[in-house]
């Protein structure tokens, strides 16, 4: 066994923390916490062989060690080879590819973007835009819905989401109507309901709450997660959620969320390619989590989507930062709602960067 | 202009159109569940100067000698005719026999002409023959099960005498049976009681069993080899310490590496069988051996790509634009 090299399988990606580490299992969509020590160990020995590796500890470590390796292998992370088999085993392709230049799209539906609809999915679908939300924050009439999913209808859009106002017509069985006519729409969402209720099969959903409420930009948690190869890499180098997204709000104008003021020009006068030309539209599509404090020291920044909005640090410095503190810090492993959490202080992250 | 000749459901074909879109090249997907006819063949001064076929259920028309490249992932072009009616049985039936071997020659004639068109597979690559892919890999070096085609229990005795456990598989693709009460699927699987053969029996095949360390699965497109290793760690001998492991049953498929020598007689073989691409299967014994399986000329490569982060769909489209311009 001594003689045996270690290698851990290329989907199963450790990503170091300040206070832990978590083993992200790409394939099996799940991860687990490790010690700050093993993701180390993981990092040195990987590729060398097990005798090297128990070597380098004194003999008093060695059951830890053992005991390390004994859950990385029940877990199924790691494998063996013999030295003459190295070479067969290549690192993962670390690329992210997507087809087009956007991904994602909301778009307010409103008396002003209604009638330019056509023209505002035909430019998202040239665009390559797979899931698209469509949100009204005033009654709209099924019929007004039907003639804008219309448009859609021989696109190559993976999934439709409605956000609608409730209005006495808009009823369980209007919208599963709707839904069976347009099947590319996963789920609707009623907001300022007269009461709560959920549909389980077609995904409906009746809110009491009103639209500001229910959209209101939310911190990360464990329900924004997810561990899978797509998002990991594009997770590397991009922000995982402004990344390849435009939105239209309810007065027209291209953005890059609803929730930002920045806006890059009207859609009645321009269009989405030269939106796409405007480097400062795919500004926030680079802030990585690498480049974001505190983010950049937490060992779900791969996983998280977070919706905040990246404010970008000076000219004299590099990287980015959130307004607020994210309900998680890093630098104690700790959630809000668990017993010792602190939110973020500024001085320990400069104790960090030092 | 790009054909794809495929299946309504086939989502690689879905994958590799939304590249060609990406890239914004003209293609026309046609599937085994369209209605074909074909409206006009027309051969003068020594070429084929229209083969104009009318998609009735969508109404497209399409002149194959416009099509610059050609990619066959399944199914067939299904062109459909009307037998008349009112006539008698007998003449019925002759001419069912006639418009039949009629059509046959037609279809046969738009395939062989697909076929020197530029691109990725045909459909005479569905037809293809495991053993003579067997021989031909062997030929050229590489290492293939010992393999016996037998109809009698005294053959596989011997046989299996030869060698310490024995398997049997299809010469052909294998049956998948579905009924309500009854499913096949036709596995490679372990002779077990070979006392319970009857004395003769249909032709069979039958080959060693290999010591695995690795199930590897290739996708090979026009000289590069993109593998793939199924690992299972219980293949693995190997023990970190004398706990029993409780491990889970799904296995990992991770980027491999072939050796150059491997590579190259694999290359050699697809040039040799005249394949642009395919699916290979060759196993990693416990000797540190390749062993050659089989190759799919028209396999799936989805189970390769996606966990690789291989992008095979793109290369595929790449391939294929590249096809249509050269």
């Amino acid at each position: 066994m001594n003689e045996k090299i270690l290698l851990v399988f290329e989907d199963c990606k450790v990503v170091k923390g300040y206070r832990r580490s978590a083993i992200y299992d790409l394939c099996r969509n799940e991860f687990k916490f490790i010690p700050n020590s093993l993701a180390q160990i993981i990092t040195d020995f990987k590729g060398k062989t097990v005798g090297k590796l128990l070597s380098s500890f004194s003999s008093d470590d060695q059951p830890v060690i053992k005991e390390y390796l004994h859950f990385l292998f029940q877990h199924e992370y790691i494998h063996f080879c013999d030295a003459d088999e190295v070479d067969f085993f290549p690192e993962l392709n670390q690329e992210f590819k997507y087809l087009g230049e956007i991904s994602n799209s909301i778009i307010e539906l409103s008396p002003t973007t209604i009638p330019l609809f056509e023209s505002i999915a035909t430019q998202l679908i040239t665009q390559g835009c797979s899931y698209l939300e469509l949100r009204a924050h005033e009654v709209c009439t099924l019929a007004e819905f039907s003639n804008v999913l219309t448009y859609l209808k021989d696109a190559p859009i993976r999934s439709i989401s409605l956000v609608v106002k409730y209005s006495p017509k808009l009823t369980v069985a209007t919208l599963s109507d709707l839904i069976s006519n347009h099947p590319r729409v996963i789920s609707v969402l009623v907001h300022s309901a007269e009461a709560s209720s959920f549909e389980e099969k077609k995904s409906i959903l009746f809110s009491k709450d009103n639209l500001q409420r229910l959209i209101k930009t939310k911190l990360p948690s464990p329900s924004s997660f997810n561990v899978n190869s797509q998002l990991y890499h594009e997770s590397q180098t991009f922000n995982a959620f402004f990344n390849q997204k435009v939105c239209v709000d309810q007065a027209g104008y291209w953005k890059n969320g609803l929730e930002l003021d920045q806006t890059f020009g009207h859609v009645a006068s321009t269009l989405l390619q030269d939106v796409l030309q405007n480097s400062a539209f795919k500004r926030l599509w680079h802030a990585q989590k690498d480049d974001i404090d505190t983010c950049k020291h937490c060992e779900f920044r791969y996983m998280c989507v977070d919706a905040r909005t990246p404010i970008q640090k000076n000219d004299d410095e590099t990287g980015w930062h959130f307004k607020g503190s994210c309900n998680y810090n890093p630098y104690i492993a700790k959630w809000r709602h668990e017993e010792g959490f602190e939110p973020i202080s500024k001085s320990l992250e400069v104790g960090v960067e030092q | 202009m790009i054909l794809i000749v495929s299946e309504e459901m086939d989502l690689t074909t879905n994958e590799v159109i939304d590249w060609l879109r990406y890239y914004k090249q003209d293609y026309i997907r046609v599937n085994k569940e369209d209605t074909v006819v074909i409206e006009k063949i027309s051969i003068a001064n020594g070429k084929v100067s229209a083969i104009q076929l009318h998609v009735t259920n969508r109404d497209l028309r399409i002149d194959l000698t416009t099509i610059s490249a050609y990619w066959y992932r399944k199914g067939n072009l299904n062109f459909r005719y009307k037998l008349p009616q009112n006539i008698d049985a007998e003449l019925k039936e002759s001419l069912r026999d006639l418009l039949y071997r009629e059509k046959y020659k037609m279809m046969e004639f738009i395939h062989l002409y697909l076929k020197t068109v530029n691109g990725i597979g045909c459909i005479y690559d569905d037809a293809r023959n495991k053993l003579d892919h067997l021989l031909e890999a062997s030929k050229l070096g590489l290492l293939v099960p010992d393999t016996l085609i037998t109809s009698n229990k005294d053959s596989v005795i011997e046989f299996e005498g030869n060698n310490e456990a024995i398997v049997t598989k299809a010469i052909s693709e294998g049956l998948s049976f579905f009924t309500d009460n009854l499913k096949i699927f036709g596995y490679t699987s372990l002779i077990e009681e070979k006392s319970k053969l009857p004395e003769s029996f249909f032709p069979t095949l039958f080959q060693k069993k290999i010591e695995k360390q690795y199930d590897l699965r290739i996708f090979y497109l026009d000289g590069t080899c993109y593998s793939s290793a199924v690992v299972s760690q219980n293949d693995q001998e190997t023990e970190i310490d004398f706990r029993r492991y409780n491990l889970e049953k799904s296995n990992r498929i991770i980027p491999f590496q072939l050796p150059k020598d491997i590579e190259a007689k694999l290359d050699k073989l697809m040039v040799n069988l005249n394949y642009k691409s395919g699916s290979i299967d060759l196993v990693y014994t416990k000797e540190k051996e390749f062993v050659f399986l089989e190759i799919n000329p028209v396999g799936q490569f989805a189970q390769v790509s996606e966990p690789c982060n291989y992008y095979l769909e793109d290369h595929v489209a790449q391939y294929l634009i590249h096809a249509a311009t050269h």
